[in-house]
């Protein structure tokens, strides 16, 4: 396994309730697994986890594996070069990760010498790392400045620069959301590319549901700081099983088939002063007992392949987004 | 889907909008050009594209802030003045034909101010009863502790609530969204999106809703202008426009958006088609 995190639960001081709650999440190499869910969720510090770039004073449980090794324990080079060779991250915004005064091909070239190429060697790869993220005119691009380029390009570059160090896993935080459609889209397909072509475990980290849905091969659901769902992608669509998957497929708007209702979630996503002393969303949930309030949530395992931390899995159906209570 | 009644005369009517930026080399940029649609009341008109289409300069155009090179805009039959009139009622009164919700509420709302008293001074301004707050804050979603909170107290989601709110203090005919729900969480987008259909129903206020968002723009207008580089390349009923698009920009839009059975390259072999 190329990502495997076991039962990671990571305290910050000062937090009413744990940054992540026993989560546990697995990347094969050549997978690309979604993780979704609303701001605050942890979707973010779970990537930080992998690359182990965690607040100071984090108090962590649970494990970490990059291939086999644990990250939580490494320190010094390993760790450096764990952050620099290993794994690589590619945030929303592509200029943030740009130096503006600095060209395209000088941002690789550091990069790639630093993976011990010389100045040289590091410039003919530079240029075919451009061509290999999709740019026209590498050699060109080698030469240009940020601020020459549209958000699609720079982060094609990022991706490029990410590519440097052929990392095995590659960690991509809303690495298209800031982008319109049409350039998601180019940017997904290339993604899509360098998985197969490089065997390149990828996790994709958004707040979208349907896109994570479509274009992934497995997905995990997170809410508060856990994993409430986790299934192969095809199966969100057709059979959401916990009710927070639920609503979040019933609020999103689409399109085709006419015009559906969109049934809102009441109330808000938690933030960390939020404590709860049963199941996270209770609260929120349409199908809530009073007993979810002081259950101790666990995966209870789906059917087929997957999980629901939902202790009332068994009951609730299966099937689609049926209607539910409009509160 | 309802058609517009063909006697009833537009809320809002726009016709042939331009402008255009000087650019450092000399030359000019069309931002927007030959923009003409028209809105009923209780209407709501969708205009979607990427980002730099020229969505948020006809958005700006409407409220006022961006003066047009040519065209012109009426509300309820009467033109509006290109600039900003000098009288206090002659502001004022135009003020209460289009009001503007922005994308990020933070930085068009007063920090000093709680909710309540961000609109009691909007309603006080424009001679209505401050009676009137708790009921908009009412119907808006936000309650007794919101009311008392000022901005940096507020969740995203209860920022927009409040923008919306204060747009609504003026008693506008139109009100024009730009990127209104982008920035909120799926779930909160859902609660804003309900909101404003609730008031469109309820107080026959008309909407303009700038969009990157094809399915939320399917969810809201009835009516909807696809703009790219400036220009209208499509324009039509919502429902015939997702569901029978002409333009090839408008089949690219709609092949880019993730769905059941979505495969990314569909969107790079419609770009091919693209001029
Ligand atoms: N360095 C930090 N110090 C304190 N709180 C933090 C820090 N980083 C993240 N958080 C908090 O942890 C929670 C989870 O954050 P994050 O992982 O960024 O979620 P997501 O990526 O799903 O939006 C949020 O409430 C966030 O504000
Ligand atoms: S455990 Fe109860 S409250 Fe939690 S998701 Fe399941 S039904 Fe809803
Ligand atoms: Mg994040």
């Amino acid at each position: 396994m190329l990502l495997d995190i076991e039962n990671l639960t990571l305290e910050l001081p000062g937090t009413a309730r744990p940054v992540l709650n026993g989560v546990s999440l697995r990347v094969a190499g050549g997978e690309v697994v979604g993780l979704v869910g609303e701001s605050g969720s942890g979707k973010s510090t779970t990537a930080r986890a992998a690359l182990r770039t965690l607040p100071d004073r984090t108090v962590a449980s649970g494990s970490v594996r990059v291939d086999g090794t644990d990250v939580l324990a490494l320190t010094g080079d390993a760790l450096r070069r764990h952050r620099a060779r290993t794994v690589a991250m590619v945030h929303q915004d592509p200029r943030s990760a740009l130096n503006p005064v600095r060209r395209i091909g000088d941002f690789l070239v550091e990069r790639l010498t630093g993976t011990g190429l010389d100045k040289k060697a590091a410039r003919t790869r530079a240029v075919e790392l451009l061509d290999t993220v999709g740019l026209s005119d590498p050699e060109r691009r080698f030469r240009q400045h940020p601020h020459e380029l549209s958000g699609g390009m720079l982060q094609r570059v990022v991706i490029a620069g990410a590519l440097a160090a052929e990392p095995r896993l590659l960690l991509a935080d809303e690495a298209t959301s800031a982008l319109d459609v049409t350039t998601q889209a180019e940017i997904l397909a290339l993604l899509r590319t360098l998985r197969a072509d490089r065997s390149l475990g990828l996790l994709f980290i958004t707040h979208d549901l349907q896109l994570a849905a479509a274009y992934c091969d497995r997905v995990y659901v997170m809410y508060a700081g856990r994993v409430v769902e986790e299934q192969p992608a095809g199966g969100l669509f057709d059979r959401p099983r916990h009710p927070y998957t639920k609503g979040l497929l019933a609020c999103s708007p689409t399109l085709g088939e006419g015009r559906r209702k969109i049934l809102p979630i009441p109330g808000r996503p938690p933030s960390l002063a939020d404590a709860f002393g049963g199941c996270e969303f209770a609260d929120r949930c349409p199908d809530a007992e009073p007993e979810c309030s002081t259950w101790r949530p666990e995966p209870v395992p789906l059917d087929g392949e997957g999980a629901a931390t939902c202790r009332r899995l068994p009951a609730l159906p299966g099937a689609g987004t049926e209607r539910r209570n409009d509160r | 889907m309802t058609t517009a009644l063909p006697q009833a005369a537009p809320l809002l009517a726009v016709d042939g909008l331009r402008k255009t930026y000087g650019l450092p080399g000399g030359g000019r940029l069309t931002a927007a050009d030959g923009i003409t649609f028209t809105v009923p009341a209780g209407g709501s008109l969708g205009i979607v594209g990427e980002s730099g289409s020229g969505k948020t300069t006809v958005a700006r155009m409407l409220v006022g802030l961006v003066r047009p090179d040519a065209g012109s805009i009426s509300v309820s039959g009467r033109p509006r003045a290109p600039r900003t009139p000098r009288g206090r009622e002659a502001r004022l009164a135009r003020a209460r034909e289009i009001q503007m919700v922005f994308q990020d509420p933070y930085v068009s709302l007063d920090p000093r101010l709680t909710a309540r008293q961000c609109l009691t001074t909007a309603l006080r301004l424009h001679g209505r009863a401050t009676t009137v707050a708790d009921g908009l804050l009412d119907q808006v979603g936000l309650g007794a502790r919101e009311a008392e909170a000022r901005p940096h107290g507020l969740s995203g989601g209860q920022r927009q609530r409040l923008a919306i709110a204060r747009a609504l203090a003026v008693d506008p005919k139109v009100l024009v969204l730009d990127e209104a729900v982008a920035a909120l969480d799926v779930s909160i987008q859902a609660q804003i999106l309900q909101l404003l259909s609730e008031i469109r129903r309820d107080t026959g206020v008309a909407l303009v809703f700038v969009s990157h968002d094809l399915a939320v723009v399917h969810h809201i207008t009835d009516e909807v202008l696809v703009m790219r580089r400036g220009t209208v390349v499509e324009q039509g009923p919502t429902a015939e426009v997702l569901a029978g698009p002409q333009d090839p920009y408008t089949r690219l839009l709609l092949a880019s958006v993730p769905r059941a059975g979505w495969d990314p390259a569909d969107a790079v072999t419609a770009r091919a088609a693209t001029a």
